[in-house]
């Protein structure tokens, strides 16, 4: 009793230091401002609490900026001015408030003025509302006539929503200050919408089978990550993509038994989203699976005829399908009080210990290496107290002195998506390349407000995205994340998502596409980038001189032009070709700077690249691998 | 062919619309349980949904009137896109659940509704497994 009193006040002490008006914090501008000490003349604001717990952990500066870039971002970004090259005591000021800004801002759903309008360009047809593509599709599925160019935009709107991810992932945490372009390295809200995506996952293609489930899934969620988590399952297990994904618009009471018709959802509800246990493990039992899906029953997705208004929810409670009465679950009794009776039971299941426990387990597994989770758990524990507000919980999570420490430092593989987008973001790419890109395409938002076009001018538009280089160079960015992963991102088939462990995705044909990373990544990023001339960076141009003092220099020379083919870097699509210079081989060896993977080819040139177990047992020195 | 889920419209309504005129008619002409149905009522329940559904004929109004219109509308409409099997499942099942809940017309019209959508899901899943293609992907 006592110690859930201690972690009530502390989780509420927690919630109001979030709660508090963050004061202003380190500019870009204060970077450099460091005495003869080498202590920054500015002090942290918002994040002084951060800044002690980092500084504890015993990292140096440059450290503390990767780690916070690998392991609460997608990796670091050569743009603008803060560079693990030029770390400073500044740089981690900068930091420790970037990260409480961040932590507080969770649950924000509005992108960056730079990023909506790189958006526009790079993916213009994600502006569309739900309402205005489900019309369009439908006009499409009508008219099989392949000119039916509204209808084909407004699929294209619905597929580019995973890419939109992937741009979110790659360039969200670039903004403008001061006509400065600056990476703050850290991208806090898209980890964790990836961790959730993945902790309630939902094959979109099977929700769009019935009532467009899948729109509004991720940006829903996006927005719900900010609060508590009884209430991101409950807004979770209100969406469609979730209802039908595991059936439950399919789950109805029988008449007379009162037996739930379909038990998907409510057994994934127990042992996937929130318990974290089989019935086997004794914390509940099949009569309480069988109760969980009695309760859901009339849980539903609104009927095809019944009219869906622009952004309501396609959610709706039919009671006529509902237990009519009480039913048990895990000893609680719940009586028949329709919708609340969910809710109730929703928010039963979020607050138990099994699930504090559960969710706390993954989290750590997210950003501690094994031999600190379970101390990390255990904080999480606390700070997640009876309320379990996310925020607390992912402050509670990072506020500590164990995450800043070497024993957590590069200690994790990254998975797929982590590997590519953080190749890309090390290669640079930047939010105003595609501003320029979006101006020099002729693209704005408003030739593609479907309703107010004819058919000509949609076709001309869409030829005109499609000929564009930042939907390129994304396109072939998330086809490559989803060969890494082995299938489409956001198409995941079984419930439990994909491994977040990178581990789990150790195969000599993974290292293969590994190693080739820099070599494919690059090439949609030269559609990226519009200049030409990649030496006016020159953060990119930083060759690792150690690289060419050693042996392997000749080896990846040798592994560039023989096993690779390379006198040219190839478009995917063998329309263009780009001849190799020496920008690109500083972009890739800047993404593989390690030597002993590629001495690796100079060894056993004969081998060929694939199935060379060999790879497997270097990949520890793979640089870009680990996070 | 992109898609044939919403071509079935005008044939289902057809059929739906057949099979609504049986089901108005009174009951028994769809009162057998469809394969594909869960379970069938037990005799007690099947016995009171004819009384009520007698009972709520016995109201020649012409309010009533109007207000079956309304409700056969809604019905109908929700019946169109389905085949006219599954359309006869969804009104059995419907019935079933009529006979164990008291139910006006507006809730059997909402139920009629949510169950027609549960079974155009299987129907989706079976004429059309895989959404269609972007037609122009590039």
């Amino acid at each position: 009793m006592k110690a859930r009193l201690v972690a009530a006040v502390l989780a509420a002490g927690a919630l109001a230091a979030l709660a508090s008006p963050a004061a202003a914090q380190i500019t870009i501008h204060q970077l450099a401002g460091v005495d003869a000490n080498g202590r920054c003349t500015i002090r942290p604001t918002g994040g002084a609490t951060w800044y002690t717990r980092i500084t504890a952990g015993g990292l140096t500066h440059a450290q503390v900026l990767h780690h916070a870039a690998a392991r609460l971002g997608y990796g670091p970004s050569p743009v603008g001015p803060l560079l693990v090259s030029t770390a400073n005591d500044c740089s981690t000021v900068f930091v420790a408030d970037e990260l409480a800004r961040q932590v507080a801002a969770l649950g924000t759903t509005t992108d960056q003025p730079q990023l909506t309008t790189a958006r526009r360009g790079a993916l213009p047809f994600t502006m569309f509302p739900s309402a205005d593509i489900n019309a369009a599709l439908t006009r499409l599925k009508q008219n099989p006539v392949p000119s039916d160019a509204t209808g084909t935009t407004a699929w294209e709107a619905r597929t580019s929503l995973t890419t939109l991810k992937t741009l979110r992932e790659v360039v969200g945490s670039q903004r403008m200050s001061s006509n400065v372009l600056v990476d703050v390295q850290l991208n806090l809200p898209e980890v964790m919408l990836e961790l959730w995506s993945n902790h309630f996952n939902v094959e979109l293609e099977k929700a769009n089978y019935y009532s467009h489930g899948s729109d509004g899934y991720l940006e829903t969620m996006r927005g719900a990550q900010g609060g508590t988590f009884a209430s991101l399952l409950t807004t979770v297990m209100r969406q469609p993509a979730m209802l039908v994904y595991l059936d439950n618009q399919n789950n109805r009471c029988d008449p007379g038994t009162g037996r739930a018709s379909n038990q998907n959802l409510g057994r994934e509800l127990l042992e996937l989203h929130t318990l974290g246990v089989g019935p086997s493990a004794g914390v509940y039992g099949q009569a309480d699976v069988e109760a969980v899906s009695s309760i859901l029953c009339g849980w539903n997705v609104l009927p095809y005829s019944t009219p869906r208004a622009v952004g309501a929810s396609g959610f709706v409670f039919n009671s006529q399908l509902a237990h009519p009465s009480a039913l048990t679950v895990m000893g609680t009794s719940f009586p028949a009080t329709g919708e609340a009776r969910v809710t109730s039971m929703l928010a039963m299941l979020a607050g138990h210990s099994a699930t504090r426990a559960a969710i706390c387990a993954k989290l750590s597994a997210r950003f501690y290496a094994p031999s600190l989770r379970a101390a990390a758990a255990a904080a999480c524990v606390t700070a997640w107290g009876t309320t379990g507000n996310l925020k607390t919980v992912v402050q509670g999570l990072l506020q500590r002195n164990e995450f800043w420490t070497a024993a957590n430092y590069r200690t994790l593989l990254r998975s797929p998506i982590e590997l590519v987008v953080a190749v890309a973001r090390r290669i640079g790419v930047k939010l105003t390349d595609l501003s320029s890109a979006t101006t020099a395409a002729g693209l704005t938002e408003a030739p593609f407000v479907p309703s107010g076009l004819t058919t000509a001018q949609v076709l001309q538009d869409l030829a005109a995205l499609r000929a564009s280089n930042p939907y390129k160079g994304f396109l072939q960015l998330k086809e490559r994340i989803d060969r890494m992963l082995g299938f489409p991102r956001m198409k995941v088939p079984p419930p439990t998502g994909y491994p977040m462990d990178g581990a789990a995705f150790l195969s000599s044909n993974y290292i293969d596409d590994a190693s080739r990373l820099g070599l494919e990544v690059a090439a949609p990023l030269n559609f990226l980038n519009a200049r030409t001339d990649l030496s006016a960076d020159s953060e990119r141009l930083s060759l690792n001189d150690q690289f060419w003092a050693t042996s392997a220099s000749a080896s990846l020379e040798w592994f560039l032009e023989q096993r690779m083919k390379l006198g040219n870097v190839v478009n995917p699509s063998g329309a263009v070709s780009v001849p190799l210079t020496a920008a690109h081989l500083a972009n890739l060896l800047a993404v593989f700077s390690n030597t002993s993977l590629w001495a690796v080819h100079a060894n056993f040139p004969t081998v060929g690249r694939s199935n060379d177990t060999l790879l497997g047992l270097r990949l520890g020195s793979a640089a870009e691998l680990w996070r | 062919m992109r898609s044939l889920k919403f071509l079935i419209a005008p044939a289902g309504l057809v059929v739906g619309g057949a099979l609504l005129a049986l089901w108005l008619a009174g009951p028994g002409h769809l009162s057998s349980p469809h394969p594909a149905s869960p379970q069938a009522a037990p005799p007690e329940q099947q016995v009171a949904s004819a009384r009520h559904s007698v009972d709520a004929r016995q109201e020649p109004t012409e309010e009533r009137s109007l207000h079956d219109e309304t409700r056969d509308s809604a019905i109908a409409e929700a019946l169109a896109p389905l085949p006219p099997e599954d359309a006869e499942w969804v009104l059995d099942e419907a019935e079933r659940y009529r006979a164990a809940r008291a139910m006006d017309d507006q809730a059997m019209a909402e139920l009629v509704a949510q169950l027609a959508s549960v079974r155009m899901h299987d129907v989706i899943e079976r004429t059309e497994p895989m959404m269609p293609r972007d037609p122009g992907a590039p």
